[in-house]
């Protein structure tokens, strides 16, 4: 792990818990919040290290939020961060929902709600091209590399091709490959 | 009795399936789940499945735990939202401490590297993706806009933390709606 620290259990679980929590608009929300929480400011990870589990956590199915939490969890503490992260990230969600599920039909309209989520959304695709900006500094300035990421970007965003596609293609041509460092 | 646990454990199958075969996160999963829900188990009406799309979106954490805790709480109460949602998580557990295991085990392997740096690229295309897909759906009039772009400069020029950023322009939104 070179110059990373290693968390407490009950620390990793923390930071799940709070990010799951504060984060609205699905898994892709969460990694702007995690990598700030987990690679700049405790620095249990490098930023590379980061990039390649959230590489992991979108080639296996499921939920993203929840592939990300137990990979990191299991990078900084083994299979017990593992679990700890992944319940930390699946808790807000069930305490939440159940609430809201219930007084469902009388806060749907109401102006506390409307207004805090016109004040979220917008926030949600900041976060998103931020965290692009970020990670796309880790992407080396050459065409191999810059076309894969703008060919991605347009099949899944423009032509609505399912992301899975571009990881076996992404696998295909590793194969193929020959310039590693 | 006997009826509730077929149902529990119909809900924790049902919920494998989904996590096990779902990819591209969970706006990419619902179509699926819809299809499980509605369709394959009248779990819940099309009109149902709709307050589920509203209510996953607007609570906190991850679009398709959400959508799980939802189905298994209608279906089943706290028993079916806490089996859903675990369920829809199971088959990662292994998944991920598998391929770990091995990744670990192979971080020299010059094929395992080559995976990654040609990965890497489209890990960050996806995340490009997200932003732009989010931003046609979210980025509808200028008080939108105006947010975002003030948001992003929060974070980039003042380093803020994404949770304050988040929390700040929600708490100004709700207390504008109410008051004004």
């Amino acid at each position: 792990m070179g110059k990373t620290k290693k968390p407490s259990l009950a620390a990793v679980f923390q930071l799940m818990f709070v990010s799951a929590a504060t984060t609205f608009g699905g898994g892709y929300a969460l990694v702007p919040v995690l990598e700030t929480s987990i690679v700049e400011k405790k620095k249990w990870m490098e930023e590379e290290e980061f990039l390649d589990a959230l590489t992991i956590a979108q080639s296996i199915p499921g939920v993203l939020a929840a592939n990300m939490a137990l990979i990191l969890g299991r990078r900084i503490q083994g299979l017990k961060g593992a679990l700890v992260a992944c319940l930390g990230a699946i808790l807000p969600s069930v305490i939440s929902v159940m609430i809201i599920a219930v007084f469902y039909e009388s806060v749907k309209d109401a102006p506390l709600m409307r207004g805090f989520f016109a004040g979220v959304r917008p926030v949600v695709v900041a976060l998103l091209f931020f965290s692009f900006l970020k990670l796309a500094r880790r992407i080396p300035r050459r065409l191999y590399d810059w076309s894969l990421l703008l060919g991605t970007f347009a099949a899944v965003a423009v032509f609505g091709i399912n992301p899975f596609w571009a990881i076996i293609l992404g696998g295909g041509l590793s194969l193929w490959r020959k310039d590693l460092p | 009795m006997a009826q509730g646990f077929a149902v529990v454990l119909d809900l924790f199958v049902t919920f494998f399936k989904i996590g096990a075969l779902g990819f591209g996160g969970g706006l990419a999963m619902l179509p699926y789940i819809e299809q499980q829900v509605s369709h394959y188990h009248n779990w819940l009406t099309e009109g149902e499945f709709l307050d589920l799309l509203a209510i996953a979106q607007s609570t906190p954490g991850p679009i398709a735990i959400n959508s799980s805790t939802f189905v298994g709480f209608r279906t089943a109460g706290v028993i079916g939202a806490i089996v859903a949602s675990v369920g829809v998580v199971f088959f990662a557990v292994f998944a991920i401490n598998l391929l770990s295991s091995f990744l670990d085990k192979n971080v020299e392997n010059p094929r395992v590297k080559q995976l990654f740096l040609t990965l890497r690229p489209i890990t960050v295309g996806l995340i490009l993706a997200a932003a732009f897909s989010t931003g046609q759906k979210v980025l509808i009039d200028w008080p939108s806009v105006g947010i975002a772009l003030v948001a992003f400069f929060l974070l980039s020029r003042f380093k803020l933390h994404p949770i304050v950023v988040v929390l700040s322009f929600g708490v100004t939104g709700a207390l504008i709606y109410m008051f004004a």
